[in-house]
């Protein structure tokens, strides 16, 4: 059921989204709820940038290099 | 707070319709180029519309122009901090994560620092079964590692026996989350340079000399040391 959704297999990166978001917010935010709300907000923006920049790099790759 | 990259509703409207727009524009450009265009010449445009979508999008739901590094919000004001308690601070956060902000008095945001770093990098260990940390093997690995000195001496101590003889599915991931998290010890050291200046907090003495500065005396001296050290997060 997973494996439908595009970008499922990439579920793993949403930790370290996550992780990077805390840290970032941490250092440019002052306040424990201004940096978690700020947070949470950017990792899922993070995720999915990722995400849609590997699905258009690896469409990029199926398209060009079999030309 | 009213930020000066704040965008209008409207234009964030704007910015994400334009986004969503190219990242359509991205996908069906790769299907015609897969379909019509045997030269590939769609290809590098697409790419280009879904990156700038990307950003668009990014831009819309953040409702700012600017880059994601800036500074939003200012620390606290306090007392500047002297360079060697500086260092000692700076120390710190390169041996342990969270470390350097502790010794300068901002104790939430040095567990936060610590929780969160700390909870990456064993996490990292654990998917990698501890195969993740062999020098003579994976040497690339450590220059990110390095950032994380106290962790990763004490894992790589602690998993130095084993061997990797089996395959490990998660090792690659393991990697990552590693190595990630080491290098936002990196953030973390340069955060804890940046709000040094403003830091209220105590610290013991070094006993490296003349290393009570002006800032570090009036931090320990000043009337309202103990409710600026509680005010701050």
């Amino acid at each position: 059921m997973l494996g439908l959704v595009p970008g499922a297999e990439y579920l793993f990166l949403l930790p370290i989204c996550a992780a990077i978001a805390v840290v970032n917010a941490a250092s440019h935010r002052e306040g424990m709820r201004s940096i978690l709300r700020h947070a949470l907000r950017s990792s899922f923006v993070l995720f999915l940038g990722i995400v849609a920049f590997k699905i258009a790099i690896s469409l990029f790759f199926e398209i060009v290099l079999p030309g | 707070m009213d930020h000066p990259h704040r965008m209008s509703a409207r234009e964030r409207l704007v910015r994400l319709a334009v986004g969503v727009g190219l990242l359509l524009g991205g996908y069906f450009g790769f299907q015609f180029s897969a379909a019509r265009d045997p030269e590939n010449r769609f290809a590098g445009a697409a790419i280009l519309a879904v990156l700038v979508g990307i950003s668009w999008v990014g831009q819309a739901l953040r409702g700012r122009h600017d880059g994601p590094i800036a500074r939003d919000e200012a620390p606290p004001a306090g007392v500047p901090v002297g360079p060697d308690r500086l260092l000692v601070a700076m120390v710190g956060a390169w041996v342990l994560p969270g470390l350097g902000h502790w010794l300068l008095g901002r104790r939430a945001k040095a567990l936060l620092f610590f929780v969160t770093i700390t909870a990456t990098f064993v996490a990292g260990i654990l998917l990698a079964e501890g195969r993740n940390l062999d020098y003579s093997r994976d040497r690339v690995y450590f220059y990110a590692y390095a950032f994380n000195l106290g962790e990763t001496a004490l894992a790589w101590l602690l998993t130095m026996g084993l061997e990797r003889t089996r395959e490990i599915p998660l090792l690659q991931v393991g990697f990552l989350y590693t190595a990630v998290a080491s290098l936002l010890n990196l953030v973390a050291i340069m955060d804890c340079l940046h709000t040094s200046r403003y830091a209220g907090g105590t610290l013991p003495a070094t006993g490296t000399g003349g290393g009570a500065g002006e800032g570090e005396a009036g931090g320990e001296r000043g009337p309202d040391a103990g409710a600026r050290r509680e005010a701050v997060p």
